[in-house]
């Protein structure tokens, strides 16, 4: 039964928009991270941290950006129980095609990333939701949560994951919209190699920045 | 060579298989995979052991696209670029146990033992991969400019002989490669654009109401396509399908 008419393949574009928004979001949000490694009492980082809490755009966006990463879960686990219903009797013996493993991870780690997410937002978002207790001083808050030694570690999982995620996220959204050609294939999987390691990195720096206080 | 066979063996479509096991003896190594399976055909007939095995074949040089064998956990067997039918008992070794199975799809139903039933890919075509015009005669070759490259991806794509090892190696059985070098043979030539957009329409909609799976580029397809097509078909494919969704201009 088909409550919402959405064919194979506008489903994965869908997906791909969605995914190519939180790609923009991840860099967004790593940039804006490098703050942290000032070594300025977090007047920077706070400062954007004001901003991104009172301006009337960033929380119309926030929105946008909680509906994407819900509607990117939704059609991805739909588009899952469809390919599970696709091939009711599998196979005895295991696949051995050479395939990118990257893809046949992506529900695991999309499910990681959103229970790694979860977790993350109970040390910052719902904080300053006033959800759950803590410092509203983000850039304190970070330097007492990276400080101790297995949020610091739970941290580099969650971001081992996401690398995973995006790895091969990246060059199969451009292969979903139609724009991965003989031409610019190749660079496109090159491009998806660089965004994964800068993005994380970034990210990693921050984490490991703090918690050896650079 | 002395091989142990593991055969799927299924009465008919509602019946429930199991594998049995065949040891197969004094088997050359020139031999072809379809040649092993007729000397094991031979002996169960001939030793009244059991019904032979059923298996699709047809040309038996790799351009019908009938033969279709699942091996040891690959489509066509353990080699790249070729048909079970091209496939030689020198690729596996002495003593081996080999699985054998039938490709698994809900949108290919098994008929007997290793054959199913693969008319969804021919429903495919029949929606839309086809050209709606008598061509009439032959043109001259200057007639109609085509670039060298452009005839070339078609006639790359052209070369699909519409086996299913694509539906069959891919983890969600989808038919994505397998429609894309359909809708691209015949988009990237100038007889065959003029009726792009609906084409790629009415082939994905078939494709989507015969159960076949979503892509989910994990590209076990073409690193099982006996010719070698390439996953930038199925890039074409949804590139087309986005354009049919904003630019099909019609009354
Ligand atoms: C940091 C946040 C995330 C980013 C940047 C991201 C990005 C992407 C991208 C670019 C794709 C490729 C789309 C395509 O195949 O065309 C993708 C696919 C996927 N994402 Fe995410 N995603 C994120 C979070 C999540 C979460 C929380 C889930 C939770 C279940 C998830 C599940 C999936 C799945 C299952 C796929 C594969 C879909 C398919 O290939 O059909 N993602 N993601
Ligand atoms: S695309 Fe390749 S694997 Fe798929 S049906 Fe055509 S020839 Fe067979
Ligand atoms: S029998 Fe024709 S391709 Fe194998």
């Amino acid at each position: 039964m088909q409550i919402i008419k959405l064919h194979s393949i506008s489903k994965k574009i869908l997906v791909a928009l969605l995914g190519m928004f939180l790609c923009v979001f991840l860099l967004f949000h790593a940039a804006a991270n490098m703050c942290i490694l000032r070594h300025d009492g977090g007047a920077w980082y706070n400062a954007f941290c004001d901003f991104m809490g009172t301006n009337y755009l960033v929380k119309f966006m926030e929105i946008i950006l909680l509906g994407t990463f819900l509607f990117h879960i939704i059609l991805t686990v739909w588009v899952t129980i469809e390919n599970k219903m696709a091939r009711p009797q599998g196979y005895h013996q295991p696949q051995r095609s050479k395939t990118h493993t990257g893809s046949k991870l992506q529900v695991w780690t999309g499910i990681l990333i959103l229970v790694c997410l979860f977790c993350h937002f109970m040390d910052f978002y719902f904080v300053k939701l006033g959800l759950v207790d803590g410092n509203l001083n983000f850039y304190e808050q970070a330097h007492q949560k990276f400080q101790i030694t297995h949020i610091a570690i739970s941290y580099l999982v969650f971001f081992v994951v996401v690398w995973f995620h995006i790895r091969h996220g990246f060059a199969a959204m451009f292969q979903t919209l139609g724009l991965y050609n003989y031409k610019y294939g190749r660079a496109l999987e090159v491009l998806g190699k660089i965004y994964s390691w800068v993005v994380c990195l970034m990210f990693t720096s921050v984490v490991v920045g703090v918690y050896f206080g650079f | 060579m002395r091989f142990t066979l593991h055969i799927w063996r299924q009465e008919n479509a509602h019946a429930k298989g199991q594998f049995e096991t065949y040891p197969i003896d004094n088997i050359s190594p020139d031999c072809s995979f379809l040649e092993m399976l007729d000397i094991l055909n031979e002996s169960l007939i001939n030793d009244r052991i059991a019904h032979p095995v059923c298996f699709d074949n047809d040309c038996r040089e790799g351009i019908c696209g009938m033969c279709g064998l699942y091996i040891n956990g690959r489509p066509h067997g353990n080699d790249d670029g070729i048909t079970t039918c091209q496939l030689h008992m020198r690729k596996f070794n002495d003593g081996d146990e080999i699985w054998i199975e039938p490709w698994r799809a809900k949108a290919f139903p098994v008929i007997r033992d290793l054959v199913v039933d693969r008319s969804a890919l021919d429903k495919i075509i029949q929606a839309g991969g086809y050209i709606n015009t008598t061509t009439g005669g032959v043109p001259d070759a200057n007639a109609i400019p085509i670039p060298k490259h452009v005839a070339d991806m078609a006639m790359d794509a052209a070369a699909c002989i519409g086996c299913g090892a694509c539906v069959a190696a891919c983890k969600n059985a989808s038919a994505m490669l397998f429609v894309g070098a359909k809708v691209s043979h015949l988009a990237l030539l100038p007889q065959g654009e003029v009726e792009a957009m609906d084409r790629v329409r009415s082939m994905v909609e078939k494709m989507d109401e015969l159960g076949f799976g979503n892509c989910t580029n994990t590209y076990a397809c073409e690193a099982e396509c006996p010719k070698l097509i390439k996953r930038q078909n199925i890039s074409r494919l949804n590139r087309h399908w986005i354009g049919s969704l904003l630019g099909r201009d019609k009354k």
